[in-house]
């Protein structure tokens, strides 16, 4: 029973990132995740698809080392940063803290104060999400759209390789919605590898991704498209 | 009206109130912005049979009080990491046995009344040269741990699973940062009291986030409301005659006053 996280300078075809290997996860008599394998590769994009209470979150959680598995072994081989977007979003009222200093508790390897140049990549990457103006708000006078792009910076501020990220989209208003993909399209293309829990699957594209749609078990992980076809033929679970 | 300083006695009371509101105050911001305020109330409790049983076994109840709370300190901190027991039951619980241990020895021993009384209400005006500069050492010490981990303590304050995730040495700094302010409870108990302590850690950062506008800047308006609280206080409670702890806890409660007026005023 272990999570390892290592980073590896490999520079040959296309490798394992995630390895999950008989990961079990329970809380008391309840268990979340039974005895799932399987592997994710560099430059994937996966789904996490599941009904409510399916264990996605909980999947999500060990493999970011916050949660430790009951049995079973879980392993990151990342050449570069990880990227993390919990599913609930801390908002912790009476804080006073901007959307600046929230960010910064993202970098890498900080300073103890702000450079200029990370001060720069700040305000690029709230350029890109279109939330500017906000650097010096506390965070709590944010809405909760506003928020989730801000939690959504700090979980890519540092240009992670592996982003896992846990209904990234659940806050944003829909024409938002389609930019963020786009910019996850982006970094996709870029060379990110890509975890992505979602309830929605219909207004995503499909091209090269898959889906692991988990039930505490594994009930299928492959292609979309394949997924797709499956269900339009009327299975319910493959 | 600074003529009091010509006494020596009231510089060395300066200077340890001083050392006590930095370290107070650079303590302040992480332990009451994590729902621990009331830490420093409880610790204040076991400093209390600390120090009483320090006066069993010791002329300088101070180097028994110091280990005793700050492995109460621990003990808290181990409680509240536990399922099922969350943190203020937990300071509730060692608290409330340390200071019935306490008060049974008192009770049974004999020629504790006249240290009762001044670990309840404090007395500034009688520290030694020696607990002065262990307060100044005290506040040196806190101000280089809050420096150099401001932002792994900004980190986890804020939002302790993604400083977890983040590899933030959660658990080492949640202990460091009780045993400092166990130690400052010990060294505050002296000349604040029991009774008043807590205010110390919990009055800066409320009256600095009436007015600031970041983490960073709640936490150095902080500092400086502190020292001039403390200033304040001392000089008020020298002129009017007045018990030292409480006066400093009412210069606290007026910059409090008088930074929530502001906040309204600017609010208009």
């Amino acid at each position: 029973m272990s999570t390892s996280l290592n980073k590896t300078s490999k520079t040959s075809n296309k490798h394992s990132v995630i390895e999950v290997d008989h990961l079990s996860v329970s809380f008391e008599d309840y268990k979340a995740l039974d005895d799932i394998s399987f592997t994710v590769d560099e430059h994937d994009f996966v789904y996490v698809i599941g009904p409510n209470g399916s264990g996605k979150s909980t999947l999500l959680a060990t493999l970011t080392g916050l949660l430790k598995p009951t049995s079973g072994t879980v392993s990151l081989h990342v050449d570069g940063e990880i990227g993390y977007l919990p599913q609930k979003l801390f908002n912790k009222r009476n804080i006073p803290i901007t959307v600046k200093e929230v960010i910064y508790t993202g970098i890498a390897k900080p300073s103890l104060h702000i450079k200029p140049e990370e001060r720069k990549l700040m305000e690029s990457w709230l350029d890109k999400m279109q939330i500017k103006h906000t650097l010096h708000m506390p965070i709590d006078t944010l809405s909760g759209g506003q928020q989730q792009r801000v939690y959504l910076i700090r979980a890519l501020i540092n240009q992670p390789k592996l982003l896992l990220l846990d209904e990234p989209t659940s806050a944003l208003d829909p024409s938002f919605r389609e930019h963020f993909n786009q910019l996850l399209e982006t970094l996709h293309q870029q060379g990110t590898t890509i975890l992505y829990i979602t309830h929605d699957l219909h207004e995503y594209k499909d091209e090269g991704k898959k889906i692991l749609y988990i039930d505490q078990r594994i009930h299928y992980y492959g292609s979309v498209k394949e997924y797709k076809c499956i269900h339009e033929g009327g299975h319910q679970h493959v | 009206m600074f003529s009091m300083f010509t006494h020596s006695f009231m510089v060395y009371a300066l200077i340890l109130g001083i050392g006590l509101a930095i370290s107070a105050a650079c303590l302040s911001p992480f332990l009451v912005f994590s729902n621990q305020a009331m830490i420093a109330d409880g610790m204040s409790h076991i400093a209390f049979t600390g120090v009483i049983l320090g006066f069993l076994f010791s002329e300088q109840p101070l180097y028994f009080a110091l280990p005793f709370v700050v492995l109460a300190s621990f003990a808290i901190t181990y409680m509240s990491g536990k399922e099922g027991i969350n943190n203020d039951a937990a300071i509730g619980v060692v608290s409330a046995v340390s200071l019935a241990i306490g008060l049974i020895i008192a009770t049974v021993g004999s020629g504790f009344n006249r240290s009762i009384e001044s670990l309840l209400v404090g007395s500034i005006l009688t520290v030694t040269k020696t607990e002065m500069i262990t307060t100044l050492l005290l506040a040196m010490v806190v101000i280089v741990f809050v420096v150099v981990n401001y932002r792994s303590l900004l980190s986890m304050t804020f939002d302790e699973n993604y400083a977890r995730f983040r590899k933030v040495k959660v658990h080492f700094l949640r202990y460091a940062l009780t045993a400092c302010t166990a130690m400052f409870v010990v060294l505050g108990v002296r000349s604040a009291g029991t009774l008043l302590i807590s205010a110390f850690v919990i009055f800066p950062s409320l009256s600095a986030v009436q007015l600031a506008r970041s983490f960073k800047q709640t936490l150095i308006l902080g500092v400086c409301l502190a020292i001039v609280g403390m200033f304040m206080g001392i000089v008020a409670s020298y002129h009017l005659n007045f018990p030292t702890g409480s006066t400093i806890v009412l210069a606290y409660t007026l910059i409090l006053l008088c930074c929530y007026g502001l906040k309204k005023v600017r609010g208009n």
